[in-house]
């Protein structure tokens, strides 16, 4: 019974020991340079440290919502991707007519600018909007160096 | 698979309704980017076909599913009269709100224009339909919160407005918090019975001796259609998400997912519970009637010191939401009969007063009735058809309000003479009565239009707009003399009969 599960402890300690490997390697032979920019959590992204109650733009969540949109898509075009063949042609325009109607919304979605990150920056908004968007922080720069 | 593809090709075309609504919402955002024209009459015309078009269907639909049984995708969904009545209730309502949206001032000037609007609306009736047909608790489910989704952006359109927007946040806010009760209610009830179909779960909750848990995961789902019926205690939304959200948004919303939802509970209550042991054992009966008499009481005594006419009919459509309860308690022929016959009439009186609300807010710059003293004589058209929505809304005789309160309580006091249960006739006094109460602030719209006078000198006539007039007429000439009407009696006895208890 308890055999079974043998070899999924030997992948865990393959999978342990490359990884032990590969850290200890890069920590060994490779040249250490630090600045301060290296040396932050995510160098792309915000910093971890300080308070949470930051405004950030609303875009993140709009890139967040088109995400999972196209995560379901790819959902469930696996199990009709695995069985293409045996499934046969009107599958395939069913799964056809379901990509034109998302990517109806991923056309009008990008029409309406969603992708678009530094719309605001370029066009000046209107004079009644000038105030809110003063109040709002722009999105989060990284660390200074 | 041959077997599948049989299933699928004999539900498709029962689909046709919902099929035809998701055709509108995608046609209206293809119009509003290749338009590009913000407020094109366009837009508004497809809404409204497609609303239209989708009610016909579904009319179409129902009877034939009455026909050759009506369940579809393998019982995901049934498609039968019942659901019929309800999805071409819905659809009248949401063309008038479309209509009545082309004339509503700070959408005509919304700066985000109107594509995405009607788009949302198409939306919110197509989350309406799943809802009425839903036999699956995870179908149910995705059609609530479809429902909801698009009711949050609706309430928050007018995002300018702080109003508005805070509306959006309080309604966002107890839709999660009342959703998450509610599906952790189907998780009980799916762990107990392990099944998601509506019409499995009778057999297997019945054999079940486990009473508290049952009863527990029922409560639970009941939070969540209670939430979209703003009973009480689930109101708490709606004073505040009314008063907020653009008017032709607050007239759908006090009709169409109201309608959806008892719909929706009926069913989860008829085919879900089966009705009579469980019912019993779970004292569902009781429970619902004491939530019936909470909400007429509530939803009555907290109208009475709203100046705010939206606010006002706010608590006025929860005290409804109460009335109406008393048909899902009655339940059987009678008492559906009773509820669907309510709900119509109320849709059309409370449609007629928000529509008319809509106009005298325009013509007086608020919606404080007492800012509107003596309008009534320079728009008399518009005071009129106000005055007969609030005698209906009360339930006085000859208008339309009275046929329905008349009926559901007659449907009360049959129960109760079969039954002799007191709930019946606890009901029956609390209906009476805060029906009594209501008269007071209902009269307060006709008692500053007409008798009170203004402090400034009586203002000219004032022009309404044709549309509107030709509205409120079309809406309120029904409303007056409906029960004074042969046709009353003519429903009462006869079309009823075969209305309703048709699905069960």
């Amino acid at each position: 019974m308890l055999e079974a599960y043998l070899p999924i402890c030997l992948l865990l300690l393959v999978a342990l020991g490359v990884a032990a490997l590969m850290a200890g390697i890069s920590e060994w032979i490779g040249p250490r340079r630090p600045n301060p920019r290296k040396l932050i959590p995510y160098e792309s992204g915000m910093d971890p440290v300080g308070t949470a109650r930051e405004r950030y733009s609303v875009q993140f969540y709009l890139i967040a919502m088109l995400f999972i949109v196209f995560d379901v898509e790819v959902v469930l075009l696996y199990p009709w991707a695995v069985q293409v063949v045996e499934l046969g042609w009107p599958v395939f325009w069913a799964v056809v007519l379901f990509l034109v109607v998302v990517m109806i919304g991923d056309w009008y979605c990008y029409k309406k600018g969603v992708f678009d990150w530094d719309r605001e920056a370029r066009q000046p908004r209107p004079p009644s909007e000038a105030l809110s968007q003063e109040k709002a922080l722009p999105v989060r720069e990284t660390v200074e160096t | 698979m041959d077997a599948h593809w049989q299933e699928l090709a004999n539900s498709l075309p029962r689909f046709g309704a919902e099929i035809l609504l998701v055709g509108a919402f995608v046609l209206l955002i293809l119009s509003d980017l290749i338009l590009r024209r913000p407020q094109s009459p366009v837009l508004p015309a497809i809404a409204l076909l497609g609303m239209l078009m989708a009610g016909v269907l579904a009319a179409w639909t129902g009877l034939e599913g009455d026909r050759s049984g009506g369940y579809l995708f393998h019982g995901l969904l049934v498609v039968d009269g019942y659901g019929g009545l309800f999805k071409v209730l819905i659809a009248l309502a949401g063309a008038l709100a479309v209509v009545a949206s082309m004339e509503y001032a700070p959408l005509r000037g919304h700066r985000r224009g109107v594509g995405e609007y009607y788009a949302i609306l198409i939306g919110l009736v197509f989350g309406l339909y799943l809802l009425v047909g839903a036999t699956h608790l995870v179908v149910l489910y995705v059609a609530l919160e479809l429902v909801s989704l698009s009711s949050y952006v609706l309430v928050s359109y007018l995002k300018d407005d702080p109003r508005s927007a805070e509306a959006g946040f309080k309604y966002l806010l107890y839709g999660a918090v009342s959703s998450a009760f509610m599906l952790y209610g189907f998780s009980l009830l799916y762990g107990l019975t392990g099944t998601l179909e509506l019409y499995a779960l009778p057999d297997r909750l019945a054999e079940l001796d486990r009473g508290p848990v049952v009863a527990l995961a029922v409560l639970l789902s009941l939070v969540g259609f209670g939430f979209k019926i703003a009973a009480v205690p689930f109101h708490f939304w709606a004073p505040d998400a009314y008063e907020g959200a653009p008017t032709p948004v607050t007239a759908f919303l006090a009709v169409g997912p109201k309608a959806a939802g008892f719909a929706a509970l009926v069913r989860f209550l008829l085919i879900g519970l089966g009705r009579e042991e469980l019912f019993i054992r779970l004292e569902a009966t009781g429970l619902l009637a004491l939530l019936a008499i909470l909400t007429m009481i509530l939803g009555n005594l907290a109208a009475i010191g709203q100046v705010n006419l939206k606010r006002m009919l706010a608590y006025s459509s929860i005290a409804h939401a109460g009335y109406a309860l008393m048909g899902v308690v009655v339940l059987g022929e009678l008492g559906l009969q009773a509820l669907i016959f309510y709900l119509f009439v109320y849709a059309l009186l409370t449609l007629g007063a928000f529509w008319a609300l809509m106009t005298l807010a325009e013509l007086a710059g608020s919606e404080d009735v007492r800012q509107w003293a003596g309008l009534g004589w320079s728009a008399s058209l518009v005071g009129v058809a106000m005055t007969v929505f609030m005698v209906g809304l009360t339930g006085l005789p000859p208008t339309a309000g009275f046929a329905g309160k008349l009926l559901l309580f007659s449907a009360v006091w049959t129960a109760y003479e079969a039954s002799g249960d007191p709930w019946m006739l606890a009901l029956l006094l609390v209906g009476v009565l805060t029906s009594v109460v209501s008269l007071y602030y209902y009269l307060k719209a006709p008692y500053y239009l007409f008798i009170k006078s203004p402090e400034a000198p009586t203002p000219a006539p004032v022009a309404v707009s044709s549309l509107s007039r030709l509205a409120l007429l079309v809406l309120a000439v029904p409303s007056a003399l409906f029960s004074a009407t042969p046709l009353f009696p003519w429903l009462a006895e006869r079309v009823l009969q075969g209305l309703g208890g048709a699905a069960f």
